[in-house]
C-alpha cells in the first residue's frame, strides 16, 4: 500500500499493466453490476498477481446517466477492494480515463498499486435517444440527430475528402465481422448513407473490465510480464462539429506527436472506433508503421460503451505482456465524431524516460 | 414539472424524458422474491461468517463471496430508534412515527424499518419485535411487504 517505488528509484516511477480481465455480455442473465464486476476483478487480481490489500488507489467509471441509477456505484463498493478505505475516484465515463487518473496517481506516488474497473449497460435506456440529449440544448439537441447520423456525416465528409470510399469502410468492416465477405457488407441497406448497418458497432448488453496497474516495485512482482506505460495523452476537442475538420483527429495527431508515434513501428494498435471509417481517421492521425491493426478485432462487433476503451488498453497490454509485441498503443474515445481521444502507448522494456502527454 | 423561475426571453425550457430498465441483481432478486412469500433470506459471508440481513454481492467487510443463502426469522431486537416530530411531504407515514434500526434474530447486522403498534414515548432499545406483513393481495417482491415491525411481549 505504501508508495515505495519513487524513493526507491530516486525519480518518478514508471507505471505498467500488470492485470487485465473483461466480460461482455449480449443477454443479460439478470445479474447486477456488481455481480459482473466481482469474477472479473477476481480474475485480474489473480492475473496480476498482487492481492486485494496490495490495492491503495481504485478507480471506477461507469455511466449513471447510462444506467439510470443516481449513486450506482454504491452498489458496487462491496466487491471493490475497498475495505479497509482506500483512495476511490468514480468518473462518469470511459473507463480509459479513469485509468489515466490512476496513472497520474501512481506517478504522484500515491500508492504502488491500483485498480481501474469499468462497468456499463448500454442497453438500460435508448441508447442513441439517451445521447442526443447530451448534445448543445440550444442549437444541436432540439433536432435529436441520432450518433449514427452524426457519424453518417462524418463518414460523408470522408468519402467528399476523396482520401476514402464505402468500399474502404467494408473492408474495415469485414476484417472485424467474423463471416461477413467485403461485397456482403457493401451490400447492407444504409442506416444512414454512407454508413450501413455492419458499419456501426453491436452495442452490447453489459461490459465490465478490470485492469490492475502497479509501479516500479510492485510491477516486478507481478505474476507475469508487465506492460510499461511508455506514455499516456487524453484530449478534448470541441462540441462545435462545424468548427473541426472531422476528416481528420487534431486531438490524436497531437496526441501521437507527444508520444513520438509519427513514423514510428508500432506492433500492435488497439483502436477503438465504434465506426468503420473511425478506425480510417485514428490510424491516419498516428500515422506510425503498424504491425498489427485490433487484432482483437476491435469493438464493431460489440461495444459495451464506457468499458470499450478500457478493454482496447487492456488488449494492447496483453499483446505485450503474452504475445510478441514490443511496443503497442491503444486508443480510446468518447463523444460524438471522435470529440475526446486518449492513447496509450505500452512497451516491453522499461524506459527511464517518460513521454508523457498534457 | 413545473415552469423554471425567470422563465422568458433570456430563458427556455426543454422536457427530457427517458426510460430505464434497472436489474437488481441475482442477490438482490432472490432476497425480494423471498420477502413476496413472508419470508426473510439472509446471506452468511464465506469469509468471516457474518450473516447480512439484506444478502450482499461480497462481504462489505472482508470481501469474501458470494454468500450462502440462510433463512431467518421475522422478529428481531430494537438497536436505536429516532422519533420524526416534522411532516415531509410524500411520505405516506403521520408524525409523530418511529424509525428503529432492527437487528433480526440470527443476523449479524441492522437495517431501519418503521415501528408501529406502539406509542413513540414506550419505545425502548432492546425491545423485541417482529415483522407485520402485508396483506396476501398487497404481497410483492419488494422491502414494502413488510409493513413495519411492532413490539412483541416478553
Amino acid at each position: 500500500m505504501k508508495a515505495q517505488g519513487a524513493a526507491e528509484a530516486g525519480g518518478a516511477p514508471q507505471v505498467a499493466v500488470i492485470g487485465f480481465a473483461s466480460q461482455i455480455r449480449h443477454v443479460s442473465d439478470g445479474s447486477s453490476d456488481a455481480e459482473l464486476l466481482a469474477p472479473v476483478i477476481d480474475r485480474a487480481l489473480a492475473a496480476s498477481g498482487l492481492s486485494r490489500s496490495d490495492i491503495g488507489v481504485v478507480c471506477t467509471a461507469s455511466s449513471e446517466f447510462g444506467s439510470g441509477i443516481v449513486g450506482s456505484v454504491m452498489e458496487v463498493f462491496d466487491v471493490l477492494p475497498c475495505w479497509p478505505p482506500v483512495t476511490h475516484s468514480h468518473l462518469e465515463g470511459e473507463g480509459a480515463f479513469a485509468l489515466y487518473e490512476a496513472w497520474v496517481r501512481l506517478l504522484a506516488g500515491e500508492a504502488d498499486a491500483a485498480l481501474v474497473c469499468a462497468y456499463s449497460r448500454p442497453l438500460a435506456s435508448d441508447l442513441s435517444a439517451l445521447l442526443a440529449l447530451q448534445l448543445d440544448p440550444y442549437l444541436v439537441a432540439p433536432l435529436a440527430p441520432r450518433s449514427h447520423q452524426l457519424a453518417a456525416l462524418q463518414a460523408r465528409a470522408l468519402v467528399d475528402s476523396g482520401r476514402y470510399t464505402e468500399r474502404d469502410f467494408a473492408t474495415v468492416v469485414s476484417a472485424r465481422r467474423a463471416g461477413l465477405t467485403l461485397d456482403a457488407a457493401l451490400a447492407q441497406p444504409y442506416v444512414a448513407s454512407p454508413l450501413r448497418g455492419p458499419d456501426c458497432s453491436t452495442t452490447a448488453c453489459a461490459g465490465t473490465a478490470a485492469i490492475v496497474l502497479a509501479a516500479d516495485a510492485s510491477a516486478s512482482r507481478a505474476a507475469g510480464r508487465p506492460a510499461w506505460i511508455a506514455g499516456m495523452d487524453h484530449r478534448v476537442e470541441t462540441g462545435a462539429f462545424g468548427a473541426r475538420d472531422l476528416t481528420r483527429s487534431a486531438s490524436i495527431e497531437e496526441a501521437g506527436a507527444r508520444l513520438e508515434l509519427r513514423g514510428a513501428e508500432i506492433d500492435v494498435l488497439e483502436v477503438h472506433a465504434p465506426y468503420s471509417h473511425q478506425e480510417l481517421i485514428v490510424a491516419d492521425a498516428i500515422g506510425g508503421r503498424i504491425g498489427a491493426l485490433n487484432p482483437s478485432r476491435g469493438v464493431l462487433p460489440a461495444d459495451p460503451l464506457g468499458v470499450s476503451g478500457l478493454i482496447r488498453i487492456g488488449a494492447a497490454a496483453s499483446a505485450v505482456s503474452r504475445g510478441g509485441a514490443l511496443r503497442a498503443v491503444a486508443h480510446a474515445t468518447n463523444g460524438p465524431c471522435l470529440q475526446q481521444n486518449l492513447l496509450c502507448l505500452l512497451e516491453r522494456d522499461r524506459r527511464g524516460r517518460l513521454r508523457a502527454g498534457g | 414539472m413545473s415552469e423554471p423561475e425567470g422563465r422568458g426571453e433570456h430563458s427556455m425550457s426543454a422536457r427530457v424524458r427517458t426510460k430505464y430498465t434497472y436489474e437488481p441483481g441475482l442477490t438482490l432478486s432472490r432476497f425480494l422474491r423471498a420477502l413476496g412469500e413472508r419470508r426473510v433470506e439472509g446471506g452468511r459471508c464465506p469469509g468471516c461468517a457474518k450473516v447480512y440481513v439484506p444478502p450482499r454481492v461480497r462481504c462489505p467487510a472482508c470481501g469474501a463471496g458470494p454468500m450462502t443463502p440462510v433463512p431467518v426469522g421475522d422478529r428481531g431486537t430494537i438497536v436505536s430508534y429516532t422519533v420524526v416530530h416534522v411532516p415531509v411531504a410524500g411520505s405516506p407515514t403521520k408524525p409523530p412515527f418511529a424509525w428503529a434500526w432492527i437487528r433480526l434474530d440470527g443476523a449479524d447486522v441492522t437495517f431501519p424499518h418503521l415501528l408501529g403498534g406502539v406509542p413513540v414515548e414506550d419505545i425502548v432499545v432492546g425491545q423485541k419485535v417482529r415483522a407485520v406483513w402485508a396483506p396476501d393481495d398487497q404481497l410483492a417482491p419488494s422491502w414494502e411487504s413488510i409493513l413495519h415491525f411492532v413490539p412483541v411481549p416478553p
